[in-house]
């Protein structure tokens, strides 16, 4: 029953996530209609729709049903290895990102860091790397730009991942991955990186 | 005589509101500086729920409030906001600076 129970806030919070990107994306017309809509509205709109969710999932299931709240679900990194374990905010955000990359190529969007514990998070271009030091070092602020990756030119922007909670810092710090290990509440851990397509060049 | 002393009065008086007015524009501006340098991380962006700065719509119920709740409020922490921002460094007056800052964006 409790399985079910997570697996179904799980499904709702992924689906939440989807409907309202699909819902953004539907309201534009597609990329290929996208004309009327500056690439910074729409990528601004859509990490609108994707901190609401985080945030949301952040506040209603782990404050509320987590430790600080009912106690019914513990967050944990390896929250699949553990009968009540539910996501951390971060995992559940990759897991949208999973599942909007499997149902489409009009954009993408991933959690990135020059720190990351998983180095399958680390920036790969070079708009991904200068995004990132960009919004470390500007905190508050995003970065927007234009790259041409296999012959098809995107607009790339970069948001910041701020440490919000003591549970961010310790888990990062105390990692045995991590390669940074003095992070700070409130300080620019990474960075939302999100990419859509222009035109094939 | 009685003209000057009426010319007199007026100027002092333009003077003490010229430095009244002054003084909260000085308040206002280290309000700003304390935000860029602490708070913009979150109120720039509403990161985890953060009230946008300006952003009329997330700060109209707030302000509300009025200003001593929500010196309080990001003294002790509220909601998803860790205690001053998790700026434990922050004294009581700079949350108070920062905040009539962050209201007088509404403007």
């Amino acid at each position: 029953m409790k399985e079910y129970h997570l697996k179904t806030i799980k499904q709702f919070v992924v689906a939440g996530s989807i409907a309202g990107s699909a819902a953004l994306l539907s309201a534009c017309g597609g990329s290929e209609q996208a004309a009327g809509i500056a690439p910074n509205v729409y990528t601004d709109s859509l990490f609108a729709v994707m901190k609401a969710d985080r945030t949301n999932y952040t506040k209603l299931v782990v404050k509320r049903l987590g430790p600080a709240g009912a106690g019914a679900v513990k967050p944990d990194e390896h929250w699949e290895d553990i009968p009540n374990g539910t996501l951390l905010p971060a995992q559940m955000f990759r897991a949208g990102a999973e599942a909007v990359a499997e149902m489409t190529d009009d954009f993408t969007y991933s959690l990135q860091s020059k720190w990351p514990i998983n180095s399958q998070n680390a920036p790969k271009t070079e708009m991904e790397k200068q995004g990132l030091e960009y919004i470390a070092a500007n905190p508050g602020e995003n970065f927007y730009g234009e790259e041409t990756l296999g012959g098809v030119t995107y607009y790339t922007a970069v948001y910041p991942d701020v440490a919000v909670s003591d549970a961010c810092t310790t888990c990062h710090n105390e990692h045995k991955d991590s390669p940074k290990t003095d992070f700070k509440l409130g300080e620019v851990m990474g960075g939302v990186v999100i990419r859509v397509p222009l035109k094939s060049s | 005589m009685m003209p000057y002393l009426s010319y007199l009065a007026v100027l002092i008086v333009a003077a003490m509101l010229a430095a009244c007015e002054s003084k909260e524009q000085q308040l206002l501006a280290e309000g700003q500086q304390i935000y860029q340098k602490n708070c913009k991380v979150c109120h720039a962006q509403g990161i985890n729920g953060a009230p946008i700065l300006g952003n009329r719509k997330m700060w109209s119920a707030r302000a509300e409030q009025g200003k001593e709740t929500l010196v309080e409020h990001a003294i002790d922490g509220f909601g998803l906001m860790p205690a001053k921002g998790g700026k434990a460094d922050l004294a009581k007056a700079d949350i108070e600076k920062v905040v009539a800052y962050m209201l007088s964006q509404l403007d």
